[in-house]
């Protein structure tokens, strides 16, 4: 009996690999074939999950070259295309020998993306535009599951659809999908007018949602809420918020790193918050290792745009805080003597024995006593129990924060009149806000968008970023009063106010200045205030001189300057430092009068608008930088732990 | 400035109003598709990245068969090269042994020849002793024959001997020699 040589198999897929299945179709294209003479062997696909067989064969003239003994070499592509379920599949490339059986001939790993919605239009028509109100008619399915509810979507419109109706043509197209038997749909209601390209939207039963494009485009002119006035082709006009140009200047590495923990009094949703991130932020880049501790709404940590640092609740800090490194804080930096961050400072300077240093920036007394709503003299007198029991974890007690100052190794005061609560002789650094240079920056005013937003032509739009409290309370509603006179006395003013109010502190004006007043709620991501403030013509900080005002830095103001615009602030803080007309608009009380006398000069004056929008970029250049101030800062730490 | 009636100016400040937060809205929409616009590719960029790495692996582990593969021919091919050295091993024994005989008894026999050879060795050395021994008697009888016949030419020499030769052929006549 003769015995034959065995024939010698050769194959190669040719699909880019790594092999992916994009929409749950598997099309993947190769040749495999004998060395000796041989028609080319049947190909498959075997996966854990299902089998392809091969699909067609193709030409390849080049196989021929390399195969010159086998005269079918020039036949030895072959396709295969099939549907495989979801997942990472290891696919073995397998080829029929003459005895029947398989031989692996290549093994690579696929990916089999889910097969997704999808969904097609039949009635009126399956592409090009259609200009009636009429109902649609059309089909979807989602082959892992049942949709629970669908939707068509156009322009700015949104229209039910009754799903279920029977498809048997369907159930033959996808057998191995069960609800294709019921996949017809038409719309509850004729289309309304909306102009835009439609899209099939599903409701899974999982919770998810899922969109599928069609070709076809509604373009509905007019309906019973909408008259031909409204041009659905219109351009919509965007509020431009371009990114920052210039690159960050170089950080030299920090030697040795600190470990650096800040504690904050509210959430990283308050203004103090934004300091310590941007602080932190600036230190983690020179190389420090830091962490940010929070009372309370951790989430809020995602209201910052990338943070370098790690932050972290109360709760979880009390029991100590490791860094990378393995070690505890450095140093702990208060951020307030307020009674939550103290207490958790106590605690952790006796776990780490680290350093503290206190932040002030406020006049912690004035605020406690306009807070209760009590003079400073009368929480002076009262009990030590009582003073307890009236001292929320939110603000300053009166004696155990000088305790807490008296035994801190240094201070940090956002303004030097704060020096005053720092015990003598403790190292003291004065420490100003900037803006954040990726957001706030000069902006030219989107006179498109204005065009949309004004009631009429010289309107001049003021905004106010913050929330309204008790402290402010009153100077913020000089601020709209000084909006009323401006409106009273026939110059239109829109104030644009972000921010929550936690009093009412308008009263009676609240309806007179309704027509006046855009309140659009806090602003979750502070990032996009920027854009709107662009809005603005002026900006204006309320208030004058006096026991609270002095001792602050509003936050607001950095962000002022750097945008570019007039500022107008009363002669307290900040305003003690600028020059009037050059840098901004000084007022000795930036009361409802004198914001809108201000405000009535500067519209009239386009060159003072001019000199005072320049000044302001140039006094933010100088003044206002959050790299300098967090290196100033680190230098300032640095002096502590080797003092 | 002129005021619009009370319903169209609240319409007109909701939708100024709207208009703004309508903005922040796209603003976030804006944001939420850039932040996931790169996750999503850096999670196609892993995916990507484990399968290169499953498929290097799939094509080691390929490799490795392979070379199972032939490391257990060869694994078969020692196997049988043992059996065959081991049957020749045990042929290479049995002739070992054979030739251990044969070599016991040459060994045997060389040690009777080395007998033999010995006694034949004292043997000779006697006959060396007596051959030394009659070589020395020969030596000097030769010796003294020597002697004798230098005397036995002297005398015949001499004058008495030839003056008597003709007493010793009248001896010789009479005696009948």
């Amino acid at each position: 009996m003769q015995v034959s040589a065995p024939l010698r198999l050769h194959g190669e897929v040719d699909t880019p690999r790594p092999l992916r299945a994009p929409d749950g179709l598997v099309r993947l294209t190769g040749w495999c074939l004998f060395a000796e003479p041989a028609a080319p062997p049947p190909v498959r696909v075997l996966t854990a999950a299902g089998e392809l067989p091969l699909s067609r064969r193709t030409d390849r003239a080049d196989l021929s070259a390399r195969f010159p003994a086998n005269p079918d070499a020039a036949r030895g592509g072959f396709e295969i295309e099939g549907p495989l379920p979801a997942g990472v599949h290891l696919a073995r490339f397998e080829a029929q020998l003459p005895d029947g059986s398989w031989q692996l001939f290549k093994e690579y790993t696929l990916a089999v993306e889910p097969r997704p919605f999808a969904a097609g239009l039949e009635k009126p028509g399956s592409q090009g535009t259609v200009r009636e109100r009429v109902h649609l008619e059309g089909w979807a399915l989602d082959p892992s599951g049942e949709i629970t509810g669908l939707s068509l979507r156009y322009g700015h419109q949104e229209i039910a659809c009754r799903l279920g109706e029977a498809r048997p043509d369907l159930a033959r197209q996808f057998p191995s999908t069960p609800q294709a038997a019921r996949s017809g749909f038409t719309s509850a209601t004729n289309l309304s007018a909306g102009r835009g390209a439609l899209r099939v939207k599903a409701r899974l039963a999982t919770g998810q949602s899922a969109i599928a494009r069609t070709p076809l485009v509604i373009d509905v002119p007019t309906d019973e809420n909408h008259g031909p006035e409204v041009d659905f082709g219109a351009e919509r006009i965007a509020l431009p918020h371009p990114a920052a140009v210039g690159a960050r200047p170089a950080v030299a590495p920090a030697e040795p790193p600190l470990n650096l923990l800040f504690v904050l009094p509210g959430s990283f949703a308050s203004n103090s918050a934004l300091h310590v991130a941007a602080l932190a932020n600036e230190l983690s880049l020179a190389g420090h290792r830091c962490a940010v501790a929070v009372p309370h709404d951790l989430a809020t940590l995602a209201h910052h745009s990338a943070p370098a640092f790690r932050g972290l609740l109360f709760a979880e800090a009390e029991g100590g805080v490791t860094f990378a490194d393995g070690r505890g804080p450095d140093l702990l930096h208060a951020w307030t003597s307020r009674e939550n961050v103290r207490r958790l400072a106590v605690q952790l300077r006796a776990r780490h024995g680290c350093r503290i240093v206190v932040h002030l920036e406020d006049n912690e007394p004035q605020l406690l006593a306009l807070t209760l709503g009590r003079s400073g003299g009368e929480l002076e007198n009262l009990s030590a129990a009582e003073l307890d029991r009236v001292v929320p974890p939110d603000l300053s007690h009166p004696r155990h924060s000088r305790a807490f100052l008296a035994q801190a190794d240094g201070a940090t005061v956002i303004t030097d009149r704060l020096r005053e609560f720092v015990p003598a002789g403790r190292p003291c650094h004065q420490l100003w806000p900037a803006a954040d240079a990726r957001y706030f920056f000069p902006r030219p005013r989107p006179a498109a968008f204005r065009g949309t937003l004004d009631r009429g032509p010289g309107e001049t739009v003021l905004f106010y970023p913050g929330n309204v409290h008790p402290a402010n309370a009153a100077e913020v509603r000089e601020l709209y009063r000084a909006v009323l006179l401006l409106n009273r006395s026939g110059h239109p003013v829109t104030l644009l106010r972000t921010g929550l109010d936690t009093v009412d502190f308008l009263g009676p004006l609240a309806a007179e200045l309704a027509p006046h007043v855009l309140s659009l709620g806090q602003i979750l991501h502070h990032r996009h205030l920027a854009p709107l403030m662009a809005l603005a013509d002026i900006f204006v900080q309320p208030g004058a001189a006096d026991e609270f005002n002095d001792y602050r830095f509003p936050s607001k103001l950095p962000e002022f300057f750097a945008l570019g615009r007039p500022v107008v602030l009363p002669r307290t803080n900040l305003g003690r430092l600028v020059r009037h007309r050059h840098d901004a608009y000084v007022l000795e009380q930036a009361d409802a009068e004198g914001i809108a006398d201000a405000v009535r000069e500067l519209r009239a004056d386009p060159a003072l608008v001019a000199a005072l929008s320049a000044g302001a970029v140039a006094f933010a250049a100088a003044h206002f930088n959050w790299h300098r101030s967090a290196a100033a800062l680190a230098k300032f730490y640095r002096s502590l732990a080797t003092s | 400035m002129k005021s619009a009636p009370p319903e169209t100016a609240e319409l007109l400040q909701r939708v100024r109003q709207q208009l703004i937060l309508a903005q922040v809205r796209i603003m976030e929409l804006e944001d939420a598709r850039d932040e996931l616009h790169p996750k999503l590719a850096t999670a196609e960029h892993l995916l990507a990245q484990a399968q290169t790495l499953a498929d290097a692996k799939v094509e080691e582990a390929a490799h490795l068969e392979n070379v199972r593969a032939a490391l257990q021919l060869q694994f078969e091919h020692l196997r049988h090269m043992q059996h065959v050295t081991n049957e020749a091993l045990v042929a290479t024994r049995a002739q070992l042994a054979a030739a251990e005989n044969r070599i016991e008894g040459l060994a045997n026999s060389v040690a009777a020849s080395q007998s033999v050879a010995a006694r034949l060795a004292e043997v000779a050395a006697r006959l060396e002793r007596e051959l030394e021994a009659a070589n020395a008697t020969s030596a000097s009888r030769l010796t003294r024959l020597g002697e004798l016949d230098a005397e036995l030419r002297a005398t015949k020499a001499s004058r008495s001997w030839r003056w008597t030769k003709w007493l010793r052929a009248l001896e010789r006549t009479f005696s009948g020699r």
